[in-house]
């Protein structure tokens, strides 16, 4: 090989592995990109995404979805006619199917265990505010004392058949996003697919091995920024917060939480609870109870179910129970870890 | 005759060779790369755009009832007008990192900034 050959050779070789190491990495995300999928849409009155990864991906994402439609509209919405709540909030009596009686049951539990903190009887006290359906200003301050009060204590459970002592109005909107991720997850296991990441307005069931990172919203900007992250493993995870739902009347801000006894929303310095926990409808009811009780009793409730919380304040501190701690990064300099 | 199959400057030559392939490299992995956003309506991607490559700022309005118009400039995208009548969207504010997400309920537009996994997903 003469000199100019070899150097041509060398040359040649130099450059081909330079391209090699420069493409080696999105030849491999393009691979893996084949196996991903993601979809989203409006579903349970909110925006819903599936992120799902392994084979039969797509497949695995459009069956989530539409589970979650289903479970909208046959069992735990309120408002859409010929839902299980929707006839039992109708004719006070009815016999539920399965997915409703599951989360009518959990969510009972989580009532009387926080003394009250969620109620899922307070479907009129929520239909009065209508803070969900975009209210603008607070209603009479006699229809709330009229109606506030727990409720929970008005249902009660037989079989299948839920029954309502009085004119209680169950609403599962503390608790329909988390057992919807329930279900998800109960999809993705069955799928045999390797990771998936379903969003349900903001409840998030986490599948797979390795670790997720998920952001806490912004109480400024909502989802569109976040305050800190959480590195957690397979789970589900749920926020309640007050800039989520919330109209503003002669300078005060009147939020969807609301306080069953009080009748009015919780006014407590908290800005959003998050619960981390292996049930997506615990999650879910708990951060709404968390909320309510504020932080040392929502401490204390986490406990009793094995959960992790997060509590955001309106000035900007961080408080969590102690088994979550070393997973959280403050991501928002202007946040502080509290305890 | 010289034996050496390689001179002084050929090594140099080579040299500079794999000086300009390092130099490709760490401008191509040190560059913003992409930062895309997407207009989705109803589930459906109606725009996607490249917010590090926007000359001008612009606005698209979404044929949803009730109508949003979304600003996209350099770096950002939002919601600058809704008819909605919470304006959550409105005040979500500008969306300049990956991952973030504007949502108007009422209108089912939602923008987001593709994510770059700093986060899987966010909570709430």
């Amino acid at each position: 090989m003469n000199r100019k050959k070899l150097l041509i050779f060398v040359a040649a070789v130099i450059v081909i592995a330079a391209a090699v190491f420069v493409c080696i990495k999105p030849v491999k995300n393009y691979i893996n990109s084949k196996k991903e999928y993601t979809a989203s849409g409006f579903y349970m009155n909110t925006y819903v995404t599936a992120n799902i990864t392994g084979a039969m991906s797509e497949e695995t994402t459009n069956i989530i979805l539409t589970n979650i439609d289903t479970l909208e509209k046959l069992c735990l919405s309120k408002t859409v006619e010929g839902s299980d709540v929707y006839k039992l909030n109708e004719k006070n009596s009815y016999t539920v199917s399965q997915p409703t009686l599951d989360a009518i049951v959990t969510a009972l539990d989580v009532c009387e265990k926080s003394g009250g903190a969620l109620d899922i009887g307070i479907g009129g006290l929520v239909d009065l505010w209508n803070v969900n359906q975009g209210a603008s200003r607070p209603p009479d301050e006699k229809q709330i004392s009229a109606i506030k009060g727990n409720r929970y204590r008005n249902i009660s459970v037989s079989g299948s058949e839920i029954s309502l002592s009085d004119s209680s109005k169950i609403d599962l909107g503390s608790v329909g996003k988390g057992a919807a991720c329930d279900s998800a997850r109960q999809i993705a296991e069955m799928s045999g697919i390797k990771r998936a990441v379903v969003s349900i307005g903001g409840s998030i069931m986490l599948y797979g091995e390795g670790s997720f990172r998920v952001g806490i919203a912004s109480p400024e900007k909502g989802s569109a920024d976040y305050i800190a992250a959480i590195n957690t493993s397979s789970g589900f995870v749920s926020t309640s917060g007050t800039y989520e739902r919330f109209f503003d009347y002669d300078g005060v801000r009147y939020h969807h939480i609301l306080n069953p006894v009080t009748g009015y929303p919780v006014q407590n310095g908290l800005a959003s609870v998050t619960v981390v926990s292996d049930s997506g409808i615990l999650s879910d009811a708990l951060s709404t109870a968390c909320f309510v009780l504020g932080i040392e009793e929502g401490k204390k409730l986490a406990a009793q179910y094995g959960c992790q919380a997060i509590f955001v304040t309106d000035d900007k501190k961080i408080y969590s129970t102690n088994g979550i701690k070393n997973q959280i990064e403050i991501t928002d300099n202007s946040y502080i870890l509290a305890d | 005759m010289n034996t050496r199959l390689l001179k002084k400057a050929d090594i140099i030559t080579l040299s500079l060779i794999v000086l300009i392939c390092i130099a490709s490299i760490l401008i191509m992995r040190c560059s913003g790369g992409n930062l895309n956003a997407e207009i989705i309506v109803d589930g459906k991607v109606l725009q996607t755009v490249d917010l590090n490559s926007i000359d001008a700022p612009f606005t698209v309005i979404t044929a949803t009832s009730p109508e949003t118009e979304i600003t996209v400039e350099k770096g950002a995208v939002y919601f600058s007008r809704s008819g909605c009548e919470n304006q959550l969207c409105v005040k979500s504010g500008r969306l300049t990192q990956k991952g973030a997400t504007a949502v108007c309920l009422p209108a089912k537009v939602v923008i987001t900034v593709s994510a770059d996994k700093s986060v899987d997903a966010v909570t709430y």
